[in-house]
């Protein structure tokens, strides 16, 4: 095998599961069985919201904790939005709240050090729950209104005869922010995001602006956080504040210690693996499940460096390096 | 009630929570400065001293007894750092690693007393029941006990840290780790006796307030943020600054809280540290960072 | 048995290698000297004596017992004493503190009679002791990073270019104060320069390292310049 021969392979990896994703997952979860579709469905939340949050806190070291109250604070605003305004529309709407609550906290403390950063958006998860849990203490916000297409005058609900939609819309999301990501991370503007963590001090000293360069990844963050957030409430039909609750939170960390903070698709084969892994203990130990995902995420933090993004590049790295010796031999 | 009752009412709770506020904050505080440890699960140990000691209350009936809770969460901050953070010592990104960590240790900790103590309210009985009155003014006895009993700790604190050895120490290694070593100083004893001090001191205020205010698994939160606000107030590492803020911030959290409404200080308070972040991030007094 | 021998070491970061065979011994009341380009690794060198570094391979004996698996506070607590080109201070606590810091594992008895031998070497020191040390300049804060070592009376101290970016005058002062120990103590002392007047009058015997490569240089050979030795 040649090093072009790898690439191609990888491509061809890529391509293919992509592609059976859209056509295995759909079919399996029509005539096999209707879990696999909800499972897909919820990694894809998950994995969409930790991707966001891997993309500033391991490609950009910022210390970015704000994820669980973006993501909560969608799906109540789309809750209760989409009582009385259009579902797409309120769609928008709270991806607008969110982005504009997070822009004013970062305004204020992006530029700081680490740990300040941490602390202004850690309380904005406090802040957010405090206040919708003192808005709307025990109520929890039924029937929520799906989103729709319009096809031929008739509106159709995504939800109308399976989740499949869902899943579909899921699935593009994904994929288109996974693409915007490594345009984003490739770019001039990627360049100089990564030098801010690798070495803050140069990079300041080269003029650059932290805001400037940090909020475009911020926003992105934020906005597909926002959507995975939405979509979640109306795929749940309801939103209480057990979307606050220890359980996202933990599943949050979990996810994107396994899947090795930086790594490009460790968050979302994490994902896969924490839903099953979820899945199959809360059949079994409910109450226990939180512990033993909380003991791994400090076992996988402590030793599994990278986590298991990390373990893909590892094993591609060792192809190469296989491949390299080989015609060093040769030579 | 009249203005100077409501004035005094307000200055004596202010008083006793700050220095609640102040004990934690300090333990906060020493963990950052001296070994980079951002702790998210302080709020969670706060609350796991007052069940421990509740817990030991109920089962025995001896209040001195129920003390020794603090031992217990001064030998469990030295497991953790035994267990974890000492092995995280030479990896990369440990900062940063450490505060993850601690985030799911405080998730843990909450879920585990979840599960032990259920979701009902607790409280730990007075130390001494009883009213003192001041005029038309009916203070409880246990504002004054804990007023006490915290400026005690918080003096005793003082002096460990800056008129003994070990606190010269501690002092020492958050300054220069590499000259520590240089002068021979075991950093690993002294970062696992630093977090014990830190739990300890948390679990303090925990037990302190868990004797006027009923608690469950969850009200170590706001304590915690409030904790951040109060040490990015007074600047992280700075004794002096930690403690004038802990007045400072209790008396405005007591205030809004007497004025406005429970539910709303929370938010006066996040306003007050954007606030602070924006115009004076490394706080009053200056951190040494 | 010396009192300090490096047997055949390699010493150097996690995994880069910077210098490679090195063998030198001192023994009771010796002075050494180690001059050479910078970036050679004299550093590398005295940090690897007090484990600061990663020792690849060999031996690093003291008074016979291998310390090359030890931890850095182990070996500074065995009595020998390393005191870094830049911040061997805590800048934030005031001189007396510095050196109660320096004199951690001495009996308070035996840390007032050490007091009075560092006033004798430093004698601005006397006066000075309540003076917080990031307010001290620049030679003082280095005389106050020889005291901090000396306090708590090594066997050997490590001086990793003790006049670096220092004034003439503080220089000198540096100068005399290292003449003062040779003269008042028994401490081997190794120490690496770049400025090679400090080096001239006060070592037993001079070494270059260069290249990775540790040679001895006879003293009685030198014509005067050993700016040579630095190319």
């Amino acid at each position: 095998m040649t090093h072009t021969t790898i690439n191609v392979l990888r491509t061809i990896i890529i391509i293919s599961s992509i592609l059976l994703s859209f056509i295995l997952v759909p079919i399996i979860g029509l005539y096999v069985n209707q879990t696999i579709l909800t499972l897909a469905i919820i990694s894809l939340i998950f994995g969409i919201s930790t991707l966001g949050w891997n993309l500033l806190l391991g490609y950009g070291g910022m210390w970015f904790y704000g994820q669980i109250g973006v993501f909560g604070l969608s799906a109540y605003t789309y809750g209760l939005a989409s009582r009385n305004i259009d579902p797409w529309l309120s769609f928008i709407l709270s991806i607008i709240i969110s982005i504009v609550s997070i822009t004013i906290i970062s305004l204020l403390s992006i530029r700081l050090k680490f740990a300040y950063f941490a602390l202004a958006t850690f309380a904005f998860n406090l802040l957010v729950s405090a206040i919708i849990i003192a808005i709307y203490p025990a109520n929890v916000i039924f029937q929520i209104p799906r989103l729709y297409i319009n096809i031929f005058g008739y509106r159709l609900r995504f939800d109308e005869y399976n989740s499949i939609p869902y899943y579909i819309l899921l699935l593009l999301i994904t994929i288109t922010f996974l693409y915007i990501q490594k345009r984003m991370l490739n770019s001039s503007l990627g360049i100089r995001f990564i030098a801010l963590k690798e070495n803050e001090n140069r990079a300041l000293s080269l003029g650059m602006d932290p805001l400037k360069v940090r909020l475009p990844f911020v926003l992105v963050s934020v906005i597909f956080t926002s959507i995975a957030g939405s979509i979640y409430a109306q795929y749940l039909g309801s939103v209480s504040q057990s979307i606050f609750s220890l359980d996202i939170f933990i599943a949050f960390l979990t996810i994107l210690s396994l899947g090795g903070i930086g790594t490009f698709y460790g968050p979302l084969a994490a994902s896969i693996l924490w839903t099953i892994i979820d899945f199959w203990l809360s059949l079994y130990i409910a109450q226990y499940k939180l512990i033993i995902l909380s003991i791994v995420t400090i076992v996988v933090l402590m030793y599994l460096r990278s986590g298991i993004g990390g373990l893909i590049d590892l094993i591609s790295a060792r192809l190469m390096r296989i491949e390299t010796m080989r015609q060093q031999i040769k030579e | 009630m009249s203005i100077i009752e409501d004035m005094s009412a307000i200055m004596i709770s202010s008083f006793a929570i700050g220095s609640i506020y102040a004990l934690m904050a300090l333990g906060l505080s020493m963990l950052w400065s001296t070994l980079d440890l951002i702790n998210f699960a302080h709020g969670s140990i706060m609350i796991l001293g007052a069940y421990i000691f509740v817990y030991i209350l109920m089962s025995t009936n001896n209040l001195l007894l129920a003390f020794s809770a603090i031992p217990i969460v001064f030998l469990f901050g030295i497991a953790i750092y035994k267990m974890i953070f000492e092995k995280m010592l030479k990896t990369e990104d440990s900062i940063l690693k450490n505060a993850l960590i601690t985030l799911v240790l405080g998730a843990m900790i909450e879920q585990l007393l979840n599960i032990y103590f259920g979701g009902t309210y607790e409280k730990i009985p007075e130390f001494i029941v009883g009213y003192v009155s001041i005029g038309n003014l009916k203070i409880a006895t246990q504002y004054i006990v804990i007023s006490f009993i915290s400026l005690g700790l918080l003096i005793l604190l003082y002096l460990f840290i800056f008129y003994t050895k070990y606190g010269l120490a501690i002092r020492a290694v958050g300054q220069n780790l590499q000259e520590s070593l240089l002068c021979g100083l075991n950093i690993k004893n002294i970062y696992a006796v630093t977090v014990g001090i830190g739990f300890v001191l948390a679990s303090i205020a925990g037990i302190l307030s868990g004797s006027i205010y009923i608690f469950n698994p969850v009200s170590g939160r706001i304590p915690l943020l409030i904790s951040y606000i109060i040490v990015i107030f007074g600047g992280v590492g700075s004794f002096t600054g930690t403690l004038v803020a802990s007045y400072i911030i209790a008396l405005l959290y007591v205030g809004s809280s007497y004025y406005i409404g429970g539910s709303w200080s929370l938010f006066v308070a996040y306003l007050m540290m954007l606030l602070i972040l924006a115009i004076r991030p490394y706080g009053i007094f200056g951190a040494k960072r | 048995m010396h009192l300090l021998e490096l047997i055949d070491v390699a010493i150097g970061y996690e995994a880069v290698k910077i210098i490679n065979n090195i063998s030198l011994y001192i023994d009771e009341e010796e002075i050494i000297a180690i001059i050479g380009p910078n970036g050679h690794g004299k550093s590398t060198l005295l940090k690897g004596i007090v484990r600061l570094n990663t020792i690849h391979h060999g031996k690093i004996l003291f008074r016979g017992i291998d310390i090359s698996a030890k931890e850095p506070h182990e070996v500074a607590k065995l009595g020998v004493k390393y005191v870094p080109e830049t911040g061997g201070y805590f800048p934030y606590m005031s001189i007396m503190e510095n050196l109660k810091i320096g004199g951690y594992h001495l009996q308070s008895y035996d840390f007032k009679i050490r007091l009075k031998e560092i006033e004798e070497i430093f004698p601005w020191i006397k006066h000075r002791y309540m003076q917080v040390a990031n307010t001290l300049s620049g030679g003082e804060r280095k005389m106050l990073s020889i005291a901090r070592a000396l306090i708590s009376k090594p066997e050997i101290l490590l001086l990793d270019e003790p006049s670096l970016g220092l004034a003439p005058r503080a220089k000198q002062e540096i100068k005399k104060a290292i003449t003062s120990i040779i003269n008042n103590t028994k401490i081997s002392i190794i120490l690496t320069e770049s400025d090679l007047t400090m080096v001239k009058d006060l070592a037993n015997k001079i070494f270059l390292l260069k290249n990775g490569k540790l040679k001895e240089i006879e003293i009685d050979k030198i014509s005067g310049n050993l700016e040579e030795y630095l190319i």
